[in-house]
């Protein structure tokens, strides 16, 4: 088994500080290509990737509402950041969902909007 | 007229004009986005009406704000309160006869004031403070909180400190409304105010300030929960079914 250290439990929680970098050790696992392909994926990684990545996020931006407003109305309050319990067990600051949101808005603002 | 006083005429024509047809392009963009799961953030209304009255509460109280943080709950109730009163009272500069109410509006627009600063210096504070918050805050962020501190900080050093001549200030907006323009009058701090209110509106449909219309549009708030009942299917979807 491995080795956790679980704090005890509290009526309020203490909110634990954010440490950078701490999940940079864990990366997806990638699937072997043959498996990929029964799927109907690519085996590998196809050199217009970015393309039909940003191809994706358009056409998700078009069809789901949710995905449109929010990448436009966070605000950047904070008050979802001690609430995700990824972030509570992983303190990687990444988790919280506004920065983990802020890895796609980046992308987001870059092509999508006139401000990028 | 004045060579400032024409191209701060011409400043506000284009900020209302990007004001006005940026949010109309925002909002018909989140109108015709179609919301193809039934996704309301339970304990959900289960009648129109009750979702009516949960946005009511949303809008009004800031209520899931309320039950999710405190801190943040009381600076920016208080921060959009006072902002409420500071513009229902700005509405004296826009009508020649004003409404009776605008009258009354006055001195609670004018103490507001107070309620504004401090609901932003508390938003503000707390992106320094907090550690979760200051990684989270982009550049961005706290240049919306200084643009908004400067426009309250700036209008309330007029109505507290120096006075400008506010006939004139209304002779300029009423011309603006009935496209004959006026000249402003020459004080430093008004222009200073009045350009950063302009940039406020220009910036406003390509800025995160769009989670004013974006809260109606959200699919968590605005929808009824009765998934049983009625079938809920996007039109896009229907097309794949078929």
């Amino acid at each position: 088994m491995a080795d956790f250290e679980v704090p005890k439990f509290r009526e309020i929680p203490i909110i634990p500080k954010l440490k950078e970098g701490v999940m940079a050790h864990s990366a997806p696992y990638v699937a072997k290509a043959e498996f990929q392909q029964a799927l109907g994926f690519p085996g590998e990684l196809s050199d217009d990737w970015k393309e039909r990545a940003l191809d994706k996020m358009g056409d998700l931006l078009g069809k789901y509402r949710s995905f449109q407003v929010y990448l436009d109305a966070c605000v950047k309050c904070g008050a979802c950041t001690d609430k995700c319990h990824y972030y509570l067990g992983t303190t990687d600051a990444k988790n919280m969902p506004v920065a983990r949101q802020d890895l796609l808005r980046k992308v987001y603002r870059r092509y999508f909007t006139f401000a990028g | 007229m004045s060579f400032v006083s024409v191209l701060y005429t011409a400043l506000f024509y284009v900020a209302t004009a990007i004001l006005v047809f940026g949010l109309a392009a925002r909002i018909t963009k989140y109108a015709r986005t179609p919301a193809p799961l039934k996704i309301p953030t339970t304990p959900a209304p289960v009648t129109m009406p009750g979702v009516v009255w949960r946005m009511f509460r949303e809008v009004v109280f800031f209520h899931s704000l309320f039950r999710s943080n405190k801190w943040t709950w009381l600076f920016g109730w208080i921060f959009h309160f006072s902002l409420l009163l500071v513009l229902l009272r700005h509405i004296r500069y826009f009508q020649e006869y004003t409404w009776f109410w605008v009258n009354l509006v006055q001195p609670f627009g004018k103490y507001a004031s107070f309620g504004m600063v401090i609901g932003l210096a508390g938003l503000w504070g707390r992106r320094f403070l907090v550690d979760r918050v200051r990684y989270i805050s982009a550049p961005s962020d706290h240049l919306m909180l200084a643009l908004l501190i400067a426009i309250g900080i700036s209008g309330m050093s007029m109505t507290f400190v120096s006075h400008t001549d506010i006939v004139l200030v209304k002779a300029f907006f009423l011309g603006l409304l009935r496209f004959s323009p006026t000249n402003l009058p020459d004080r430093p701090i008004l222009y200073v105010h009045l350009l950063l209110v302009a940039s406020l509106m220009i910036i406003f449909p390509i800025s995160k300030l769009l989670h004013a219309p974006g809260v109606f549009f959200s699919p968590t708030r605005n929808q009824v929960d009765n998934p049983r009942e009625k079938r809920h299917v996007a039109d896009w979807e229907a097309q794949l079914d078929k």
